[in-house]
């Protein structure tokens, strides 16, 4: 105790500095880490020896919840699991269901799945690229991309009546068809939102601080990327080109043109990079499909008491984070006897003590914002 | 270049003691006659060229009441359409499961959920704690037969 209340001169005496490994909470509220999670830190100075995420604050027991529901009951939970692109859970377990059922889905409805699945995604992807710029320290493309965001949102508010949780596709379909003046709406955006990532490019891909924040940083090797499963831009970024909308196409993706896009340097950087590029994609896929949108029915002849047979199915869909997936098991009855739902979140933050290790703490911001977890959807 | 598609002769061929079926979810199916070839199973599926499933996609379990049955989606990076589910029954009472760390990174965190949710305990893992719940909890929620006083009972159920 003495020895601390003396002044020391710690440049002839270093040995008098406590140098200890010092552990860091970072988290469960903290600005950085985009929903409740902890992250627990142990550092040597300025560099992190190691790091433990800890999760499940927000957990609901969404499987056991879906054994006490009826499939139809349980459709608009699914929208709060990743509730920045929420289309694509309840498209998936849509999908399931049907795949359960053996349910042929109307092209209409398909179509307009994919429109405001790719709508979400650009809105996801907004959020995304507004954060990423805050949490390396540039405040103005977060104005930017939320103003974008909010035309989406309305679009959704027009289209479903609901900003976020949608609740809009139904097993066999969509809940309803487009609200008049819907496609000249969406037309107007896409038309405006044309020039848009070429503007985000002039605020971030050019910027000498972006730039030295994110390249190099957080480099995610092929081989760690296969073993810990991650998938969706992340793998993309590390130079795999796998999009389940191009190699394994479900619903009627095979009818577009776009272009999967990959990065080969695996840093944070490459990561941006393939986000600004599918959100370039993506609006080629809305415009595309609202030209060749089909008329017809937006849902197939469903009983109001939606008992699949018995069996098993394991769906999948490319969310905005990744493979998103359900597995249903049936037994008959009008409530699933199992729902597992697989996230592609969780995995690409089971893969963070690794990607973590001996980097810079200022860095750890940097990388988790450019993995783009989303958390309600890693507790469930 | 082999054919995208797994074959089911071709899994058979591979693994004698295991049962390859067409399945309908998820690739075909490979049923283990016993959890003690998992590891081998999964490190051959990995690593031989005609496999190359260097992916566990998901990892879970599921309770039928008489018995727990473990269920793996491996996938590819490489041949991206292939896919395979492997599936492996355990007993209810305590049945030991070697761990897939050493092979899958990702099952490090898949075998803690179900641990958290089934209460199947994996030997040889580096951290088998509960990873959703908090510790403290009592009990395995995914069991069919697991009961919680403040679960609420829904009218007509």
């Amino acid at each position: 105790m003495e020895a601390q209340s003396k002044s020391v001169d710690t440049l002839s005496h270093p040995e008098a500095l406590q140098t200890d490994v010092i552990t860091l909470n970072m988290g469960p509220q903290h600005p950085s880490t985009h929903g409740a999670l902890r992250l627990i830190l142990k550092l040597d100075g300025e560099r992190v020896v190691s790091a433990q995420p800890d999760i499940g604050y927000v957990h609901r027991g969404y499987e056991k919840m879906a054994e006490a529901m009826t499939y139809n009951q349980y459709i608009y939970l699914t929208d709060r699991l990743d509730y920045l692109s929420a289309i694509f859970n309840e498209w998936c377990y849509c999908l399931a269901c049907e795949q359960l059922a053996g349910i042929e889905v109307p092209r209409r409805a398909e179509y307009l799945r994919v429109i405001s699945g790719e709508l979400c995604r650009l809105s996801s992807h907004l959020v995304w690229l507004g954060a990423m710029g805050m949490d390396v320290g540039a405040f103005t493309p977060l104005t930017y991309t939320f103003r974008e965001r909010e035309m989406i949102l309305e679009i959704f508010d027009l289209l479903c009546g609901q900003r976020m949780t949608f609740n809009y596709c139904r097993i066999g379909g969509v809940a309803r068809d487009l609200p008049a003046g819907f496609i000249e709406r969406v037309r107007d955006f896409l038309k405006y939102f044309e020039r848009m990532p070429d503007v985000y490019d002039r605020l971030l891909s050019d910027n000498a601080i972006f730039l030295a924040r994110t390249r190099g940083i957080g480099t995610l090797t092929q081989e760690l990327a296969h073993s810990h499963a991650v998938t969706g831009p992340n793998l993309r970024g590390s130079g795999v080109s796998k999009d389940l909308r191009k190699d394994d196409p479900y619903s009627v993706y095979a009818e577009f043109d776009f272009k999967v896009c990959t990065q080969s340097e695996g840093d944070a950087l490459a990561r941006y990079r393939v986000r600004v590029e599918e959100m370039r994609q993506s609006a080629r896929i809305i415009k595309q499909a609202l030209d060749q949108l089909p008329a017809g029915e937006i849902t197939a002849k469903v009983s109001r008491v939606f008992r699949p047979p018995v069996g098993e199915t394991y769906a999948r869909v490319e969310s905005s984070r990744g493979i998103q997936g359900f597995y249903l098991v049936s037994d008959g009855s009008a409530k699933p006897a199992r729902c597992r739902i697989r996230v592609p979140s969780f995995a690409g933050l089971s893969v963070m003590p690794k990607l973590l290790h001996h980097v810079q703490v200022a860095d750890v911001v940097a990388i988790m914002g450019s993995i783009d977890f989303i958390v309600p959807e890693i507790d469930r | 270049m082999s054919r995208p598609e797994l074959q089911v002769e071709q899994l058979q061929a591979a693994f004698p003691e295991a049962k390859a079926e067409a399945g309908k979810a998820f690739g075909p199916e490979l049923l283990l006659g016993s959890v003690e070839q998992l590891v081998a199973v999964c490190e051959q599926l990995k690593t031989a060229q005609e496999f190359g499933l260097e992916v566990l996609e998901d990892y879970t379990a599921l309770d039928t009441g008489e018995q727990f049955i473990l269920v793996l989606r491996l996938t590819s990076n490489q041949i991206i359409t292939r896919k395979l589910t492997v599936k492996v029954s355990i007993s209810r009472a305590g049945a030991k499961v070697p761990t897939l760390c050493p092979v899958y990174g990702s099952a490090e965190w898949y075998e803690r959920e179900i641990f958290d949710m089934f209460g199947i305990r994996f030997s040889g893992h580096p951290d088998m704690r509960r990873i959703l719940l908090p510790d403290e909890w009592k009990g395995h929620p995914l069991r069919k037969d697991y009961k919680d006083e403040r679960m609420l009972k829904r009218p007509g159920a």
